[in-house]
């Protein structure tokens, strides 16, 4: 029931813990800072190990943070608890601390959450909801607190794709802005791409282009293959010929080469968890690192992204076409 | 112009630097082992340089590109700040590193530069671009771009890839040792290259705070309303050093606070707090309002000089149990020497919206501490509510409301306001409310070097300064160097770890104000 928690009640407490935290600074003070509500919804079990991805978020993107505990239960349940995550800057001598609402909800206390949600967002501020539960936000009793978000962040990771899937996530876009770390997670290769096409020599030659072949490793598509594909297709020349091409049973399936090829032009990316990565243009070749990221990295890009992201959108569109 | 790349992400994706050449005269000196090529390979590491990036150094020593590598290593080890050294990055940076020995005024050197960027246009794909570092000492600007103008090397031909091939000038700091040789100086420049191509660099312009300013001020609609003669009582600007000359005394002999600091970086400082909001972000709007805005410093004349500036030297004094010498008795300093090591001056801008405010700018070594903000003072409440809640105090006329802009060491935003002591009453109290930028955003901001060079490097002039910035500049600091070479100074006037000598708290007194303790 949403009355085991008073919303109030929770503000107050923040309320005292800044003023323990100013008296305890010893005259030095305690900041604070806010740039957004930032509501993470994350399995219980486990969601302990969370605690240093956030802190390390919470640097570039100071937020009131409301951790959303959920554990399955079909007996409606709701608890909180609150907390400052505080950290010293190098070389400063003053804190700067950030809020945390910590709530834990039974499955079947979903429903009470938006409610409590809705009156401890930060006023004035986005509201950014970053979903760890695969599929959660698209449950009817998570409807109302899908609406409070300005933007939903998403990780399709080791999920198989499904028409559906993407349809839903495409459906939510009119509304609000919607990412997929899996999306964040292509950035580097893009980049490199991008980058090496930044030289007139490699550029004036990509109508040559006819093929451009995304290699993967698993017994399904990963998102971000695929993603790649869309993005490709939205940039690539109409005549270039995709391809995805499969290449092993990777246990959690992954992405690791993109080559494209046609006339004198020959790109090719390779990214292998044992090795160097590779990035060949030609005759040139080089070892850029390419190390995987985590969610904070992931997490920092994504919520610097504030407006429409025309780039996923529109692989996005190609990416549902290819899977269909 | 070329198609445009497909694959660019604006949103995502930080500004690309196209293939280019980076050719630094002065590879072997200071400036590029503690600033130049720490940015760049910290550029490198951010991926903001395209794979065929190449620079070529230049000085007289003779080495190979492999033992130049080497000790640019080791300088990037050694000054790169709040990042890691990564080998692998180092490693695909370094192999685009290359140096050439030779002496500047040797007309033989430039014949060598071309033939090795030719071959780097082959090998390294750079497209014929090329920036030209002017990283050495003043003197050798004039014979560098000569040099550079006789072999052909401003222009590059158009090839089938690269249809409009740049190259482009950084000049360093100083432009000139006053406006003369600041004209002389420009004349041999532009004998050479067209004024588009050229990049007068003012690090403090790429420094993250100054370029705050211009976010704070016009970005936020709260601000600029109160930005005026109405509002704003005074303004401070400060840049302090705890330190002295520092085995630089030859070298600050012959240059002083006032030609050091005030003509450039705390006049386009000044120019950055006080210019008309530009129609765009962009460099001719951005630079035509900063030029005009110096353009409207009042020129003192001759009899005004000892009223509106202070001219000052730091003598040998004991600190914390410790000698520390005067500047007279620094090495390389003459015990006569007239140099100022603190310099202040009370500039006028002579138009619309600030007729009447003075703007306070001082600068010195050896101060009490290590800062650099602007204080902007606003006028009291016109009205005295509460004077006589408080007796005595007058805290509103105590403490007018203060917004401070502070440069270093930390970063950051207070605006200061009057509020009620809790208790019974209605005793007033200033307080502060703070905006650090460090500690609100813990990422790490791009160092000066950094902003600057990748701006040069994708043809951005907005934070670059323009010759009619300088000439302007020169201008209203030429008086009081007039005044000053014909005065013998009573030196020393100002203990180290003071705030300056007493005749600058005398400058201000005359309007009825007092420097602050930043
Ligand atoms: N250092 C700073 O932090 C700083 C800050 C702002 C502006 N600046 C400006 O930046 C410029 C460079 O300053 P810096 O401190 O780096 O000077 P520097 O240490 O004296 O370096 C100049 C280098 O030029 C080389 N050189 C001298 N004469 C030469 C010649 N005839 N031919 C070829 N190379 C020659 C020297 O190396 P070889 O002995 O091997 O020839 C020397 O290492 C100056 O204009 C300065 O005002 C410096």
């Amino acid at each position: 029931m949403a009355s085991a928690i008073r919303p109030e009640r929770i503000l107050k407490e923040l309320d005292q813990l800044w003023v323990s935290l100013g008296q305890q600074s010893e005259g030095t003070g305690v900041l604070r800072a806010c740039a957004l509500t930032l509501i993470v919804i994350t399995p219980d079990e486990g969601a302990d190990a969370l605690g240093e991805t956030l802190a390390k978020l919470m640097r570039e993107h100071p937020s009131r943070l409301v951790v959303l505990r959920v554990r399955p239960g079909s007996e409606a349940s709701l608890t909180e608890r609150v907390l400052a995550q505080c950290w010293m800057p190098f070389g400063s001598r003053q804190q700067i601390c950030c809020e945390q609402i910590e709530i834990t909800t039974t499955e079947a206390g979903l429903k009470d959450v938006p409610a409590v949600v809705r009156a401890l967002e930060a006023p004035d501020l986005p509201v950014v909801i970053w979903t760890r539960i695969h599929g959660l936000l698209l449950r009817t009793e998570c409807a109302p607190l899908l609406q409070l978000a300005d933007k939903v962040i998403v990780d399709s990771q080791g999920y198989p794709h499904t028409r559906e899937k993407l349809a839903a996530i495409r459906a939510t876009l009119p509304a609000r802005l919607v990412a997929d770390l899996e999306w964040t997670r292509l950035t580097r290769w893009r980049h490199m791409l991008s980058q090496e096409f930044d030289n007139p020599a490699h550029l004036s030659r990509l109508h040559e282009l006819q093929t451009a072949t995304i290699g993967y490793d698993g017994s399904f598509v990963p998102m971000r293959a695929l993603y790649l594909a869309g993005w490709l297709r939205s940039t690539l020349p109409p005549h270039v010929a995709i391809t995805l091409e499969r290449s092993g049973d990777a246990p959690t399936p992954r992405l690791h080469t993109v080559t494209l090829d046609g006339g004198s032009l020959h790109f090719h990316i390779n990214v292998e968890p044992t090795r160097a990565s590779e990035m060949r243009i030609c005759s040139q070749q080089a070892h850029p690192p390419m190390p995987a990221l985590n969610d904070d990295e992931l997490m920092r890009e994504e919520l610097g992204v504030t407006s429409r992201d025309a780039a996923f959108e529109a692989s996005l569109a190609y990416a549902e076409e290819i899977a269909a | 112009m070329g198609p445009n790349n497909p694959f660019h992400d604006p949103l995502r994706f930080e500004r690309q630097v196209k293939p280019c050449s980076l050719v630094i005269f002065g590879a072997n000196g200071d400036l590029t082992k503690r600033k130049l090529i720490p940015a760049l390979y910290r550029l490198a590491f951010e991926r903001r340089l395209p794979s065929g990036f190449s620079i070529i150094g230049n000085s007289r020593t003779e080495m190979s590109d492999d033992a130049y590598r080497e000790k640019m290593r080791q300088s990037v080890i050694q000054f790169l700040e709040e990042s890691p050294f990564d080998e692998s990055v180092w490693r695909d940076f370094a192999a685009g590193l290359f140096y050439i020995s030779g002496d500047l005024r040797d007309p033989n050197l430039y014949s060598r530069l071309a033939a090795k960027l030719a071959e780097l246009d082959q090998t390294r794909l750079t497209g014929s671009n090329a920036l030209f570092y002017l990283s050495t000492q003043p003197s050798h600007y004039a014979p560098v771009i000569e040099g550079l103008g006789a072999a052909g090397l401003q222009h590059a031909a158009p090839t089938a890839t690269n249809p409009s091939p740049w190259r482009r000038l950084v000049v360093e700091k100083p432009f000139g040792h006053d406006l003369a040789s600041s004209r002389e100086l420009d004349t041999a420049v532009h004998r050479v290259f067209h004024e588009d191509a050229v990049y007068r660099i003012d690090h403090y312009l790429g420094k993250e705070t100054v370029q705050n300013i211009l976010a704070f001020r016009f970005g936020n609609g709260i601000f600029e309303p109160l930005w005026d003669r109405r509002y704003v009582n005074h303004v401070q600007i400060t840049a302090a050093e705890s330190i002295g000359v520092e085995g630089r005394g030859g070298y600050y002999e012959e240059a002083g606070a006032l030609r050091d600091m005030i003509q450039n970086h705390l006049l386009q400082i000044l120019a950055t707090v006080a210019m008309e909001p530009p129609a765009l972000f962009e460099a001719t709007a951005v630079r035509d309002e900063r030029a005009k805005l110096l353009r409207s410093i009042r020129i003192l004349k001759p009899g005004e000089v000892p009223t509106h500036a202070v001219k000052g030297q730091y003598g040998p004094a004991d600190v914390g149990g410790q000698s520390l010498p005067g500047f007279r008795q620094e090495q390389g300093v003459s015990p006569n020497s007239q140099t100022d090591t603190y310099a202040a001056v009370t500039f006028f801008i002579d138009n619309w919206r600030w007729a009447g405010v003075p703007f306070y700018v001082r600068s010195g070594k050896r101060l009490a501490k290590r800062v650099t903000d602007i204080a902007i003072s606003f006028n009291p409440a016109p009205h005295r509510v509460f004077a006589d809640s408080a007796p005595g105090a007058g805290p509103a006329d105590l403490a007018p409301n203060l917004l401070i802009l502070r440069v270093q060491p930390e970063e950051g935003i207070s605006l200061r306001f009057l509020s009620k002591q809790p208790g019974s009453g209605m005793q007033l109290r200033p307080v502060s409310m703070d905006f650090k930028y460090g500690s609100s955003f813990g990422m790490r901001s791009p160092t000066a070097y950094e902003t600057l060079l990748v701006d040069a490097l994708t043809g951005d002039a907005t934070l670059y300064s323009r010759q009619d910035m300088v000439e302007a500049s020169w201008q209203a600091v030429h008086p009081i160097l007039e005044v000053w070479n014909n005065t013998t100074f009573d030196f020393p006037n100002y203990a180290s770890g003071s705030w300056g000598p007493a005749s600058s708290d005398d400058m201000l007194a005359l309007r009825g104000h007092t420097w602050r303790v930043p």
